[in-house]
């Protein structure tokens, strides 16, 4: 038996309604009530929202959220489209549905729009949500580096070398009141596995707008045999040691690893520091997803946010997108080229002459199972949660609500 | 009494002479403004970075110009007392709610909406030459294949499909006005009149033919099978990094493909293979017979639509005749030796420029006192070796100065 028309229209009407206020039954199970539906707009369902937005309110209404205007969020993603290239306006499937075969996007049902689609609606919403919170400079919360006054007793350092971990150390020493900065300094390269330092690289540009994804990033370093001077740590120590003297720069190999706060400490003077998060305004320590997130974000922003306020509002981005995640390694093609590159890394921190802490051999590309690309349904995860805190982040007037 | 205010927007689709259109309209914007038609636009690609904001499209670095482009188009339509064109093809992929954007910032300007359609059997080989044309190294079969899989997934499919597909893009943009207010210009059949397709654009826009006659040099001409397989390998070698999108804009885009292998004749010209013509013939009577019964205001007619029942022969771009393909090759490494060499020539004039104005400016320097400097200098050197600490603080000078301080 095929439903009519009318019946389709009140089934998916009621159904957006159901969804505006949070409701989360798929397409698929969902009864429309017999009567009672407002009418449609549109004299078929074509005015309906399209699948793609409807979905992705549902999943955000699967999703834990606290504080927030539900249907405010609902309507900001129904009433825009994904951004960039992809399937146009994908039509709701039902029985009863009207339209021409063979014309326009093949209908489906939500709970069947590929992930790639949904990551598109997700991340122009998350972008919305960015643009119209007003944008507070995250380097305004809490005690500002600046404001702190170097000892002149103190020896004085400066943190070079892959950016995230030098943020991170930064911080720290933060922390247990040291300040970055004074005259010939010793100077303090934090170094990690090749692939480790090439996601900080990555993720640092990013965070400073680029949209550049990690397999393009890796396959062009590649194709010239080159690293980015931030992780070719034996150019880069060698450049400090030709300013300041080789007895004052210092490798310290070993990533996140407790030790390398231990060596920082002893090189710095003073007790070992606490092992702290990047501050706010210093690279962000993102997970991989979370980077590709920001990045299919920063392609949204390019366009809609004025070049003056972009960075603030890219800021505003790695905050709602911080938080733990899964490794990623060079791809599989470029596999080779990160061992050699980074055997040959190895070698030439052997044969540097300033101070290596730690075994060189472990800046090697390791491979321990990870994935080499992020997945479209990862991405999703990561781009849905980040919408929420985004809309937390409005409803607390442009502030991170802290859990 | 003011006139009423009304906007024509065309949207596409590509490879319809859209691009002769725009830059008709662009040349003769201060002409047509006098006779009350405005085309609101400072430089050519305004309407391209206004579409890019509509639609929040990045377009290889491009789109960072685009920032506010769309609403400052609208408010100059808004503004204008009596008939605005906008039109750039991409707009043909405007999703309904980017479509409303569209409508809601035109405010109570009466809108039409224009779209020139060419048949299908035409438009795909074109399509896959566009692509081509834009960096991308798809072969022509894995072209066909992924426009041809119904479920339209991917970059490629779906952006084909959002710009060429005319029965959906009306539906799109004219769901919401009147019939008579959508505006289909069909393109003639190869053999018309050559001034045809501008005549009937003319008469949408409500413009004398006869008084802005078609002169223009900027189209968007075809290549053939070898040229555009050259194109496509050029892309393989010079993607990931090796040209940034500017220079292949200027060298490959429009020096290679537009003023260099376009011009060649005797080529074999894109075609569909059988199968996928076949395919293409059907399609195009389901959109006719669509397209016939909305009520549209056709301008031309359907039957432009129809493909020609003769086949032109299909030669594969995907394994073309190797002599042609060098023969291109030869021809365009010419060209691009020719504009190494006008280089090379503005490079030399510009380092004659700067050595000159160096020259002026060392003479100027002396004239001014740089000798009683020198002078100077000279003395309190000389003063300064002759005690340990005039040698130390000299030294020290020197190290602070750096290598370029001149020794005395």
């Amino acid at each position: 038996m095929t439903a009519p028309p009318e019946a389709f229209d009140r089934a998916a009407w009621s159904w957006v309604d159901h969804l505006r206020h949070g409701g989360s039954t798929p397409w698929a199970d969902w009864s429309a009530p017999a009567t009672g539906q407002p009418a449609p707009p549109g004299k078929d369902g074509s005015t309906l929202p399209a699948a793609a937005e409807l979905e992705v309110v549902r999943r955000l209404a699967t999703r834990p959220r606290h504080g927030i205007d539900f249907p405010a969020v609902a309507d900001l993603v129904l009433r825009r489209s994904g951004p960039g290239r992809g399937l146009v306006d994908i039509p709701l499937a039902g029985t009863g549905r009207t339209g021409t075969p063979r014309i326009g996007t093949p209908p489906s049902d939500p709970g069947l729009v590929p992930d790639g689609e949904l990551v598109r609606v997700a991340v122009g919403a998350l972008a919305e949500l960015l643009i119209e919170t007003p944008a507070t400079d995250p380097t305004d919360t809490g005690p500002s580096r600046m404001t702190a006054r170097r000892r002149p007793w103190e020896r004085g350092f400066r943190i070079a070398g892959p950016p995230v971990a030098g943020a991170r150390l930064r911080a720290s020493l933060a922390a247990a009141g040291h300040v970055e900065g004074g005259r010939r300094p010793r100077v303090l390269l934090v170094a990690g596995a090749f692939d480790e330092m090439l996601l900080q690289i990555w993720s640092s540009r990013v965070q400073r707008g680029s949209t550049l994804p990690w397999p393009k990033l890796v396959r062009r370093l590649a194709r010239e045999d080159r690293v980015p001077l931030a992780m070719d740590l034996p150019r880069l120590a060698g450049q400090w040691a030709d300013r300041v003297g080789a007895e004052r720069v210092h490798v310290i190999i070993g990533g996140a690893d407790p030790g390398v706060w231990r060596t920082a400490a002893q090189i710095v003077g003073g007790p070992v520091p606490p092992i702290a998060e990047p501050a706010p305004g210093d690279v962000a320590d993102l997970s991989p997803r979370a980077t590709d997130v920001l990045r299919r974000v920063n392609e949204v922003l390019n366009v809609r946010v004025d070049p003056a306020r972009l960075p603030a509002v890219v800021r505003a981005g790695s905050a709602v997108l911080q938080g733990p995640g899964p490794a990623l390694v060079v791809p599989d093609r470029q596999a080779a080229w990160a061992a050699e590159r980074s055997r040959r890394m190895a070698q030439d921190l052997r044969a540097g002459r300033y101070a290596v802490h730690g075994e060189p051999g472990q800046v090697a590309s390791r491979r321990d199972g990870d994935p080499d690309r992020v997945h479209a349904a990862d991405v999703l995860d990561i781009a849905l949660d980040a919408c929420l805190r985004a809309a937390e982040q409005s409803a607390h007037g442009g502030k991170v609500p802290r859990r | 009494m003011t006139e009423q205010r009304k906007l024509l927007v065309h949207v596409g689709t590509p490879k319809t002479g859209t691009s002769f259109v725009q830059d008709l309209l662009f040349r003769h914007r201060t002409s047509l403004a006098a006779h009350g038609i405005l085309y609101p636009a400072d430089r050519f690609d305004d309407h391209f970075l206004a579409a890019l904001d509509l639609m929040e499209l990045p377009w290889g670095g491009l789109e960072k110009e685009a920032v506010g482009a769309w609403d400052r188009l609208a408010a100059q339509v808004r503004d204008w007392q009596g008939t605005s064109i906008i039109s750039h093809e991409i707009l043909a992929r405007a999703s309904r709610s980017q479509v409303r954007r569209a409508f809601d910032s035109f405010g109570d300007v009466e809108v039409h909406v224009v779209l020139s359609a060419r048949d299908l059997v035409r438009q795909i080989p074109a399509e896959w030459q566009e692509n081509v044309k834009h960096r991308r190294t798809v072969t022509y079969a894995d072209f066909l294949r992924k426009i041809t899989d119904p479920r339209r997934r991917g970059k490629l499919a779906s952006w084909f499909w959002a710009v060429q597909e005319v029965p959906d893009i009306l539906d799109r943009w004219g769901s919401t006005i009147p019939p008579e207010r959508v505006h289909l210009v069909t393109v003639p059949k190869p053999g018309a009149p050559r001034n045809l397709l501008w005549e009937r654009f003319a008469g949408v826009f409500g413009i004398d033919p006869r008084e802005f006659e078609p002169e223009s040099t900027r189209s968007n001409p075809s290549l053939g099978v070898p040229e555009s397989a050259l194109i496509r390998r050029i892309n393989a070698r010079v993607n990931d990094g090796v040209l940034a999108n500017h220079h292949y804009r200027a060298l490959v885009r429009e020096l290679l493909a537009h003023r260099t292998l376009s011009t060649r004749t005797g080529s074999a010209r894109l075609a569909l293979p059988p199968d996928v013509r076949s395919w293409a013939v059907d399609l195009s009577e389901t959109w006719i017979a669509a397209l016939a019964a909305r009520g549209y205001d056709v301008v031309g007619t359907l039957e432009d639509l129809r493909p020609d029942a003769d086949a032109a022969t299909f030669r594969d771009p995907d394994a073309p005749n190797e002599k042609r393909v060098g023969d291109a090759a030869v021809q365009g490494i010419v060209a691009l030796l020719s504009e190494t060499a006008r280089l090379r020539e503005v490079e030399d004039s510009l380092r004659a420029e700067l050595e000159q104005a160096r020259r002026e400016r060392d003479e100027a320097w002396a004239a001014a006192g740089g000798r009683l400097v020198y002078r100077t200098k000279q003395r309190l050197v000389r003063l300064a070796d002759d005690s340990a600490a005039g040698r130390a603080v000299h030294a020290g000078y020197r190290r602070v100065r750096g290598r370029s301080s001149r020794s005395a």
